[in-house]
């Protein structure tokens, strides 16, 4: 049975944003280490990922996304403008 | 199921419920008509006596004229002209939807002939003239007349939050307060014209 991992984004403990520790060549086995900060777009979650995602196949156009998705355009709008709030947020940190 | 009948607008907002909006406000409008009831403010139903038609079809298009302009003031002012009126006139008809039951509990003048009984019976709170079946009448569609009104105004709240996508303080604030000037502005306009 194989089980969908999701990306953890922030600490179990203290809840602050993780960063990147050690990276993984499957091919020939090499790790990597150091401190790496996560980019800007791994920092969101799931969902957002998925919107900016169908957002650009959609040339970036907000009717098109709220047609194929079934929502009305305000609702996908909306979206878009908290996801700039949190992007904003994020690149201020 | 639930979603779609206290919150619509996730999947239909602009000209599609304006649509169904319209379709709503005039089917309220005429049952209005039919069964003597007024539509007297936004948040007001009253039963009356020999209602137009005109003034069905008038009441309401003042009630959605009124709430549409004052949301969408409040809107475009507080997020700084991104308010679309398109989805604050088509949110706001379609939250209307259900009081289009109201006008059914006036079937056959019943809820006028028990308000006549009871204002006639003003002078002698004690001895009002209603039979078990009139209060029985009387108490079920009342409460569930107040329980429309309650979704009407949950489904408007709903309606300016999404087409504003205002959060926190100032919506609460601004809706409550469009929500009494446009009760008042109505109120005003229905009886003046």
């Amino acid at each position: 049975m194989s089980l969908f991992k999701k990306l953890p984004l922030c600490c179990p403990s203290c809840e602050s944003l993780l960063s990147v520790n050690r990276m993984h060549c499957k091919s020939c086995d090499t790790n990597v280490e150091g401190s790496y900060e996560l980019p800007l777009l791994a920092q969101l979650n799931g969902d957002e990922q998925k919107f900016v995602i169908s957002f650009l196949k959609s040339s970036g156009s907000i009717k098109e996304m709220a047609s194929q998705m079934g929502m009305s355009y305000p609702t996908m709008r909306n979206m878009l403008d908290d996801l700039i709030e949190k992007v904003k947020t994020l690149e201020n940190k | 199921m639930i979603q779609k009948l206290f919150n619509p607008f996730v999947q239909i907002a602009g000209s599609k419920s304006l649509i169904f909006g319209l379709l709503f406000l005039l089917l309220s409008s005429t049952l209005a008509a039919f069964f003597n009831t007024r539509f007297d403010g936004i948040l007001d139903a009253h039963y009356t006596k020999n209602q137009s038609f005109y003034l069905s079809y008038l009441d309401n298009l003042i009630n959605i004229s009124v709430i549409t302009l004052i949301f969408f003031g409040f809107g475009s002012f507080l997020t700084k002209g991104r308010t679309r009126f398109i989805d604050i006139l088509g949110t706001s008809a379609l939250a209307r939807f259900p009081l289009f039951i109201i006008p059914l509990f006036n079937i056959q003048n019943q809820s006028g002939l028990i308000g006549e009984k009871i204002i006639q019976s003003i002078t002698k709170p004690n001895d009002i003239q209603l039979t078990q079946f009139e209060w029985i009448y009387l108490i079920i569609s009342g409460i569930i007349s107040l329980l429309l009104i309650i979704w009407y105004i949950a489904l408007l709240f709903k309606a300016y939050k999404i087409s504003t996508n205002l959060k926190g303080a100032n919506l609460i604030v601004s809706f409550i307060l469009g929500l009494v000037i446009a009760e008042i502005v109505s109120k005003i306009l229905i009886y003046q014209l």
